[in-house]
């Protein structure tokens, strides 16, 4: 920020005489050659869209719009007065569990890595390969992974071989609230840690070595060198990633999506708009929830703002 | 699978536009010179010009039927060329057509479409006194006393079943009410080489199948109406609706009666393992029955496995099942060759012999019943068709399903038969489905008072 | 287990007992196998015939390979065909990011007035709505634009809602000095010229990171194509494994060989870039 303003500053003080007004008028053609293309996709693909968003959540509305009328509040009002429409927001505590629970694990294994182990390279590159994998193919492998057989159409998939070879009995993992949510909390974790990972691994790796050689004259143990030096300088980081995992986990989608569709009380409430939209062709109810998960977003972004303001 | 799909949304679509909505405003008939069908049928050879058919049996494409059929048809017509364009996913895909002029000149009726639309995107293809004498399920597509729609088959409903599984298993009768369905499950159950009932609960819309068991249950065609005239509960003991979802709330809850992992199913699958004799029995409309059939023919198994029963239950010692169409036809209003367009649907519907291939009931009443259903003529099934409303009812028995949300047809998530399901397959108990029932009856009730207007 | 390297280590850090440095690596261990195990069953599934899929256990090695599973995932499951689309999608998409990205952050960056900073907003608050849930109404505008179910529809919501990219390339044009600029600009230069011939060249590192960034991200997306793509030619990548589901339902050992035809070129590119996509995610997401 604080170059900008100085950059700013010193392109105002380089006098230019003649050819200055030569340039103003080529930046204003710069200006609208190279941000027509861009503004105009901004306004087209997410200002109108927001804004028809905003008006049809006050209408009764289809995807054919025949005959759609203004209906006030009723659609915010059946969402919150309808539990099928706001439990799926609950589901949203699991992902945020499951996501500092991911955090950390990411902490810790980039923690690990950086203080000098061998093969470092192969562990990080296999931590982090998930999150170059399809999500529909990851999916599909833990579909497959959770299964109990019936012995007579489907056969256990790798998780119940596992528990029946220790002598334990098979689990119907995606059969039931509990577990189906937990289950597909665990793939989500399997799929972003790398993310999360490799982003601690790049910010303990920006700290001076020479803080390391200090803290190891000063015979700091791994544990005191974590709390004192690396801990410090990744907090803005993990600030960062703290409000993306809780804006990452309000608005879930794809994998319970493919999963489980959202049965066994998995959906969420991305899932729930969805449906509601394009299967269910109540457009106008969509749209509310849309702008709720906004709200909610909204919410979170200030509340980020503001905490961030106060350790500056 | 899309076929599939459709198909069930056909079904879903009879639910909702059987007794959907005629509007008060009128509608102006915009072609009055529609000839009937019969002028339009036998037309004569003078037809000529393109016409273009959008369907979604890509199957039924590819494997160079429809090609056939075009031929057929150019015998009687030589000078019409037809051209087909089949797609995926039609229910989409066919919706965003529509928001063009250009869909096509015949194209199966989507169930988007309401009642009240049809003469925004249609042509009237005859008069409703006379098409409702001649042709099954035309009530749904009337509007202003034109019918806009016919379908091109329909289906039976009941319980497909393995013939071979339950000689095995040592059942000789088929059983005549939902406790004794459930005691041929049990005994298939005891003998342990094959899965009882096969859910395929992961796929939203076989459980809907379900719901065109309850007609046949009640026995009376009038049924639906009758809910509302008599203000009748959905549920209560020994209700048609407590009869088909008991049935199913008692399968789904005993764990020896069906797959054991209902969240990871898989429909193409079932009918391979229906056919090596690993399922005894699935609820579905008798559309699929040419399905499994050809699905065993393709592992090497007799497709005589496959039998089709009704929904076991007597009323006055008869077995009933209710018949509802397949995707109807309609011909583009914005056709430039609306003739030659109506002379091939009225064709693929009642000559072309698509339906009876297909293990699909005619739409011309009078007709022989496909050889899939034979079952049902040895066991003396009543076929019946829903009765529409009455004119003060039109539209009521849908609304009060949207308003009150119970939504029979519907596979919202929180529609109550996966709650149902849910429910059962958590071992909830019968209180539960007590307090599950009770909800429905309730929002129902409340709904089609206020619909009715006697409070 | 750890002998010898555990001797090694001591030597390097000083104070870490053995037990700590044993626990570092079981940790390192367990999380290794958690990621393998699944990928391994996958692997290993998809070599299988049917029958032996559903007669071995999901660990035993295929005692034939059957390289029948990657044929029909290939042919019939039109994975190749998703390739293509996904490809094509991808080179595009990731040409219209970058000069439209770029020449929006140039002028955002460079020219300093109210324009700018209000632009700036306007972009910054988009970031804000959640993506999938806008496509709700986004829908129709794609569907009036007459791009629905045409492979435009992803190229123009890649292009035009990507907003990191833009804040990408600001923050790589922060670091680069404007008296580049203004020496051009002493030269006679227009601004076109500084742009392309001065700016453009000197962004590759952000453009590589951009690259990366899109690539993952396209390659992954599932649902623009799915809502956007519905007919069977345009399936992508993550469609064309979507729609196994319906015909392979029962039939893993076929999806299992989709699953590592799409995973292959992944791990390609990740092994041959590793270092790049490292730097790339983290600078793309510290700096967006």
């Amino acid at each position: 920020m604080d170059k900008d303003t100085k950059s700013a500053r010193t392109q105002a003080e380089v006098p230019r005489k003649g050819a200055l007004s030569n340039y103003k008028v080529q930046k204003t053609i710069t200006t609208i050659t190279f941000m027509l293309i861009p503004l105009l996709l901004l306004i087209v693909l997410t200002y109108i869209p927001a804004t028809n968003m905003l008006i049809y959540s006050f209408q009764d509305r289809t995807q054919f719009s025949v005959n759609d009328s203004f209906v006030g509040f009723d659609n915010y009002l059946t969402v919150f007065s309808q539990p099928e429409y706001f439990r799926p927001l609950l589901n949203s505590l699991y992902y945020l569990a499951g996501s500092f629970i991911q955090l950390s694990l990411a902490l810790l294994l980039a923690s690990i890595i950086c203080s000098k182990v061998r093969f470092a390279n192969i562990f990080k590159g296999f931590i982090f390969f998930p999150y170059m994998i399809n999500g529909v193919a990851i999916a599909l492998i833990f579909v497959r992974f959770f299964q109990l057989g019936d012995g007579f159409i489907t056969t256990d998939g790798a998780l119940n071989s596992i528990i029946k070879l220790f002598g334990g009995e098979g689990v119907k993992f995606l059969s039931d609230p509990l577990s189906a949510n937990i289950s597909l909390v665990f793939v989500s974790i399997w799929r972003y840690i790398g993310f999360d990972f490799v982003m601690f691994m790049g910010a303990i790796q920006s700290i001076s070595p020479d803080l390391y050689e200090a803290s190891d004259l000063d015979g700091a143990n791994s544990w005191q060198r974590f709390q004192y030096i690396v801990f410090p300088s990744i907090r803005p980081i993990i600030g960062l990633q703290m409000i993306l995992a809780i804006k990452g986990a309000i608005s879930v989608f794809e994998i319970p999506y493919i999963m489980t569709g959202g049965k066994f009380g998995t959906s969420t409430f991305v899932i729930q708009t969805i449906e509601t939209a394009f299967k269910y062709n109540k457009v106008g109810l969509a749209s509310a929830m849309a702008i709720i998960l906004l709200a909610i977003i909204i919410i979170v972004t200030v509340i980020q703002k503001l905490i961030f303001r106060e350790e500056a | 699978m899309k076929k599939v799909l459709a198909l069930m949304l056909a079904v879903l679509m009879l639910g909702s536009i059987a007794v959907g909505c005629k509007k008060d405003d009128p509608v102006p008939d915009t072609d009055s010179s529609t000839p009937s069908s019969e002028d339009t049928a036998q037309g004569g050879s003078e037809l000529s010009g393109t016409i273009k058919f959008i369907h979604h049996r890509t199957d039924r494409q590819e494997d160079g039927t429809m090609d056939k059929l075009a031929a057929e048809f150019n015998k009687i017509h030589p000078d019409v060329k037809i051209e087909f364009q089949a797609i995926t996913e039609y229910a989409t895909e066919i919706q965003t057509m529509m928001t063009s002029d250009n869909y096509g000149d015949v194209i199966m009726t989507p169930q988007s479409v309401k009642q009240e639309e049809l003469a925004d995107f249609f042509v009237p293809l005859g008069d409703k006194s006379d098409m409702s004498e001649k042709y099954y399920w035309v009530d749904g597509y009337e509007l202003d006393g034109k019918i806009y729609a016919l379908g091109h088959g329909g289906t039976a409903s009941g319980i497909l079943y393995n013939k071979d599984v339950w000689k095995n298993a040592g059942i000789t009768d088929l059983p005549e009410s939902p406790a004794e369905f459930i005691d041929c499950l049990k005994k298939i159950a005891d003998k342990g080489e094959a899965i009882p009932y096969y859910t395929n609960y992961k796929d939203s819309w076989t459980i809907s199948q379900w719901q065109s068991l309850v007609v046949s249950a009640s026995g009376d065609a009038n049924y639906e109406n009758r809910l509302l005239t008599e203000e009748e509960d959905l549920f209560y003991e020994g209700s048609a609706y407590d009869a088909v979802y008991g049935m199913l709330y008692d399968i789904y809850s005993d764990d020896s009666l069906h797959e054991s992992d209902p969240s990871t199913t898989d429909w193409e699958g079932s009918k391979t393992a229906f056919a090596e004799g690993n399922i005894g029995a699935m609820v579905l409309g008798s559309w699929a029955i040419s399905q499994f059939q050809e699905a065993a023919e393709n592992i090497g198994v007799d497709p005589a496995v496959v039998g089709y029963m009704p929904f076991p239950n007597k009323v006055d010692g008869e077995i009933y099942s209710v018949s509802a169409n397949d995707y109807a036809m309609s011909v583009n209003k914005n056709s430039k060759n609306i003739e030659a367009a109506k002379a091939f649907l009225f064709w693929f519907c009642e000559e072309s012999g698509f339906a009876e291939k297909e293990g699909l009931i005619s739409v011309v009443k009078g007709n022989p019943m496909p050889e899939v259903l034979s079952s049902f003529d040895e066991l003396k099934v009543k076929l019946i068709v829903a009765e529409p409303a009455p004119e003060e009812l039109t539209g009521k028995f849908d609304k009060i399903a949207k308003d009150s949300e119970v939504d029979p047809w519907g596979d919202a998530a929180n529609n109550f038969k996966f709650k149902l399901a849910e429910a059962a397959f958590g071992k909830k108990g019968r209180d539960e489905y007590n307090k599950i029932t009770a909800d429905v009856n309730k929002e129902w009730n409340k709904a089609r008072d206020s619909v009715l207007g006697n409070d | 287990m750890h002998n010898t390297s555990t001797a090694k280590i001591n030597n390097k850090i000083k104070r870490s007992s053995p037990i700590v440095v044993f626990l570092k690596y079981m940790v390192l261990v367990c999380a290794v196998v958690i990621v393998v195990v699944p990928l391994i069953v996958v692997f290993l599934g998809s070599f299988k015939s049917h029958r032996e899929f559903y007669n071995s256990g999901v660990f035993s090695p295929p005692t034939k390979l059957e390289w029948g599973n990657y044929k029909t995932a290939f042919i019939d499951g039109k994975v190749l065909l998703g390739l293509k689309n996904t490809i094509i999608i991808l080179v595009i998409s990731c040409f219209g990011t970058i000069l439209t990205g770029s020449m929006t952050a140039f002028v955002l960056q460079r020219f300093k007035n109210h324009f700018s900073s209000t632009v700036k907003w306007l972009f910054l608050i988009a970031t804000l709505l959640p993506s999938i849930s806008m496509q709700v109404t986004v829908y129709q505008i794609i569907l009036k634009m007459g791009l629905v179910d045409t492979i435009f529809a992803p190229i123009v919501l890649y292009v035009g809602t990507d907003i990191i990219s833009i804040y990408i390339f600001m923050q790589f044009l922060n670091n680069i000095s404007i008296s580049l600029d203004e020496s051009a600009i002493m030269d006679g230069a227009s601004y076109f010229r500084i742009y392309f011939q001065i700016i453009l060249p000197l962004l590759k590192p952000a453009i590589a990171t951009i690259l990366i960034i899109k690539m993952v991200g396209i390659y992954n997306d599932f649902y623009t194509a799915q809502l956007y793509m519905p007919s069977k030619h345009l399936a992508v990548v993550s469609t064309a494994l979507y729609r196994f589901i319906g015909p392979y339902g029962g039939r893993w050992e076929v999806i299992f060989a989709g699953i590592i035809i799409t995973i292959i070129p992944m791990l390609i590119i990740f092994l041959s870039l590793q270092k790049y996509i490292y730097a790339g995610l983290v600078s793309g997401s510290v700096k967006g």
